[in-house]
């Protein structure tokens, strides 16, 4: 059968040529990542050495306790991570309430609501910097937790992406549950929460990554080191001269850990969340 | 800078709807410095506000010599007359080294009197103490530091917040005198007459350069070039000694055109640079600044210096090209001596010796009006509701600038000592006599002569034209023709200028 080998052979032609592209554009992606590891475990001399070392003859780990002491992250990693899981957990909430309501409740002013919603997307969060300061200030919460956690306590987003999801959803069943006398948050928790936890991950992943990467505002609203945050212990590291740059590429390796290892773990999620929210709706 | 300038707009504007109602209707928390009195600070109760405060807004109000014009009101002595100490907090941008010095400092300081405690807190960088205080200042006047470290060249950006307290009023209330500070340094904070900020982390462009290497080109390294023309001549035999492949690394970086301009004793913006008026155009695009741009042109052209990256990763290639013998001359700041130094040290590029120029001076030979202004950061004392606060601000800065104190801060950074006096002391000079290097930044700002055009210029829209002067620079390595690059910069710095003084 010279076609179906013909048709074989050229599927066969099409992968290689695919992964080889996929090959090329990871190691172009990787390979800073790679060498931020290498630059962290080089002594100083070896990092400004030309040509560049691509491999560590001879690794030193000091550099890692080095920046843990000298950069205080310890208590940096602390805090970004109480900021974080609060961050992601309110936006999770409150996402997946309002866009059950847009969805699944019928009430005036709905859709100006939504539009409201989307409208805050436009908005570069930037510009909203001194008027959260004012009202955070306002409160009194100024150098606290609450300070770092409530402007991003709920999402836009998030809102917006569920709402796509949930919208995927047949009417049918949600008269039937109701028929059957099953509340809208019973609904909610067990019935749409489960279907669409690819969604939910994903974009749980997504505001973990945004709330982790966070510098300008827990900056501003910040002004001890007890409630600061990793990416302002990193920028403090990144003022060493010459003569440490290996303690700061470590710091840097230490920052970025808790998402690297979130990414690989929830990989598969993260894309199939993200394909589901897009084509649904 | 677009973006943190319109912000800077922003906070202000917010600052003063903000000190006209949050803070008037009491809705804001208290601070530990105390409640802020004060109805409103608008800007039209501006005088008024101040006169609460018990401030004065101090226009006019003279340094010694010229005061007792302005019977200042800086609460002098209020710290030392509480039974408890003044808790006051420093925002600085130092790291490493120096910020290990300046932690020092300021503990020696504490435990030296019982009435002010210094809290420092680190905000990074400049520009990230830029963001933090402009946001600050939205929340009102207790939010702010106590004492502020503010980039040099963002001076007018402070006097226009109306936040800060000229350190004139405090100077002449104290009769304190300045006659021990290096002239041109002063020179620098001095805006209408009024000395807003004491200098305190200085620093200056330098000829870094290879001895050896230049040796084997036929040329003398105990007299490195001092003029352009020179500096020309030497690259050219650098380059056809066959000693390096380029003549000299030139970093992309607008400073050393602005302080050639001030060695050529030109001015950069009109107003005596901003110093008598408020700046409204540009001047760098006269005939000395056309004169550079083709310099520079003429030098990248000919393969006689290399053009490298002014911040970043390749920040630092200018220096490594030094170490590697691509291009054994180069200008930088003199605050990156330490960390050369030290490099060195480690023993990775032994065939180097490491010799420190003054800035060459444009042309061939030196103009006697001209010199280098500061680079660095000046103190600056924010205007804060409680006169304590603002007392114990002032005794600590004057703690930071005294003689002692300035010749440990230049042993641990690098930095140049802001007092005269400060190189007599034994642990400096001893330091400075086995490393003479450190001297050349000292001297060239000890000879800068006071006049506006070495005084530096002055613009709250600096970054702007700072930005157009470095794209000019890389367009002109980019093969622009270097007056129409100029032409640009000029005309897109006109029009920041303009836009900033409308907002103001």
């Amino acid at each position: 059968m010279p076609t179906a080998d013909h048709a074989r052979r050229r599927r066969i032609w099409r992968k290689t040529i695919r992964y080889a592209v996929l090959i090329v554009a990871a190691a172009v992606v990787l390979f800073p990542v790679y060498i931020t590891v290498v630059d962290a475990l080089l002594s100083p001399q070896q990092i400004t050495h030309r040509p560049p070392f691509l491999y560590p003859p001879s690794p030193h780990w000091s550099s890692f306790a080095t920046a843990f002491s000298q950069g205080n992250l310890g208590v940096y990693l602390r805090n970004s991570a109480i900021m974080t899981l609060a961050i992601v957990a309110f936006e999770l909430v409150t996402s997946v309430l309002a866009a059950y309501a847009f969805v699944f409740l019928r009430f005036p002013g709905r859709k100006v609501l939504f539009f409201v919603t989307l409208a805050t997307l436009m908005v570069p969060g930037e510009a909203t910097i001194i008027p959260n300061y004012q009202t955070i200030n306002t409160f009194g919460l100024l150098n606290t937790f609450p300070a770092l956690i409530l402007p991003f306590v709920a999402s836009g987003i998030g809102i917006f992406l569920f709402r796509q999801a949930f919208m995927g959803f047949p009417s049918e069943v949600r008269d039937a549950a109701s028929l059957d006398g099953c509340g809208h948050l019973k609904f909610l928790f067990r019935i749409v929460v489960p279907i669409n936890r690819p969604v939910i991950g994903a974009f749980g992943l997504f505001a973990f990554l945004g709330a982790w990467n966070q510098y300008l505002w827990p900056l501003v609203v910040t002004q001890s080191n007890s409630v600061r945050t990793v990416q302002i212990g990193l920028r403090q590291l990144s003022g060493v001269s010459f003569s440490q740059f290996d303690v700061l590429f470590a710091g840097t390796v230490i920052a970025a850990a808790p998402i690297a290892i979130l990414l690989v773990l929830f990989q598969r999620q993260l894309v199939a969340g993200l394909t589901a929210g897009a084509v649904k709706g | 800078m677009g973006i943190l300038e319109w912000v800077f707009i922003g906070g202000l504007r917010a600052y003063h709807s903000a000190m006209g109602h949050d803070d008037g209707d009491g809705i804001g928390p208290v601070a530990p410095g105390g409640p802020s009195h004060g109805p409103s600070f608008s800007r039209r109760n501006l005088l008024k506000g101040v006169a609460i405060a018990g401030v004065g807004l101090g226009v006019g109000a003279g340094v010694p010599g010229t005061a007792g014009a302005a019977k200042s009101k800086f609460p002098i002595g209020a710290s030392a007359k509480k039974s408890t100490p003044t808790q006051i907090t420093l925002w600085h941008s130092m790291t490493e080294n120096n910020l290990t010095t300046l932690q020092k400092i300021t503990n020696a300081f504490n435990s030296s009197q019982p009435h002010v405690k210094v809290n420092l807190l680190n905000q990074n960088s400049y520009t990230d103490t830029q963001t933090a205080y402009t946001t600050a200042l939205s929340g009102g006047q207790s939010k702010l530091p106590d004492l502020v470290q503010w980039e040099s060249e963002l001076i007018q950006l402070l006097i226009d917040s109306q936040s800060v307290v000229p350190v004139s009023q405090a100077i002449a209330a104290d009769h304190y005198s300045l006659s021990d500070f290096v002239p041109s340094m002063l020179n620098f904070f001095r805006v209408r007459g009024t000395l807003w900020a004491l200098p305190f982390n200085i620093s200056s462009q330098v000829l870094y350069y290879d001895e050896n290497a230049l040796t084997k080109a036929g040329l003398d390294p105990s007299n490195p070039p001092a003029t352009l023309t020179a500096l020309k001549k030497a690259c050219q035999k650098i380059v056809s000694t066959a000693t390096a492949k380029y003549g000299m690394s030139l970093k992309l970086d607008q400073t050393n055109f602005e302080q050639w301009m001030a060695l050529g004793g030109q001015t950069l913006v009109n107003k005596n640079n901003g110093r008598s008026g408020r700046a409204t155009k540009v001047t760098f695009d006269n005939a000395l600044g056309k004169y550079l741009v083709q310099w520079w042109a003429t030098m990248l052209k000919g393969n006689l210096a290399q053009a490298t990256a002014a911040s970043g990763t390749g920040g630092y290639d200018n220096l490594l090209a030094i170490g590697s013998g691509i291009a054994p001359i180069t200008i930088d700041t003199s605050a990156a001596l330490g960390t050369i130094l030290t490099v060195l040290q480690s023993g990775q590029y032994p065939n180097v010796k490491l010799g420190v120029g003054r800035l060459p001076v444009p042309g061939s030979k030196p103009n006697k009006h001209g010199g280098v202004y500061v680079g660095g950061a000046g103190m600056y004392i924010v205007k804060k509701s409680t006169p304590a606060t603002m007392d114990a601000a002032w005794q600590f800065l004057k703690y930071l600038v005294a003689p002692t104190q300035q010749a440990t801060w230049a042993l641990g950074t690098g930095y140049v000592p802001v007092r005269k006096s400060a190189i007599r002391i034994p642990a400096l000079a001893q330091a400075w006599a086995s490393v003479p290097q450190y001297k050349v930044a000292y001297d060239q700002i000890l000879a800068s002569p006071v006049n506006a055009a070495t005084a530096g210029y002055v613009t709250g829209a600096a970054s702007q034209v700072d930005t157009d002067l470095q794209d000019a620079l890389t367009a002109i390595s980019n093969g622009t023709p270097p007056n129409r690059a100029l032409a640009q910069a000029a005309a897109s710095a006109n029009s920041a200028i303009q836009s900033y003084n409308e907002r103001v």
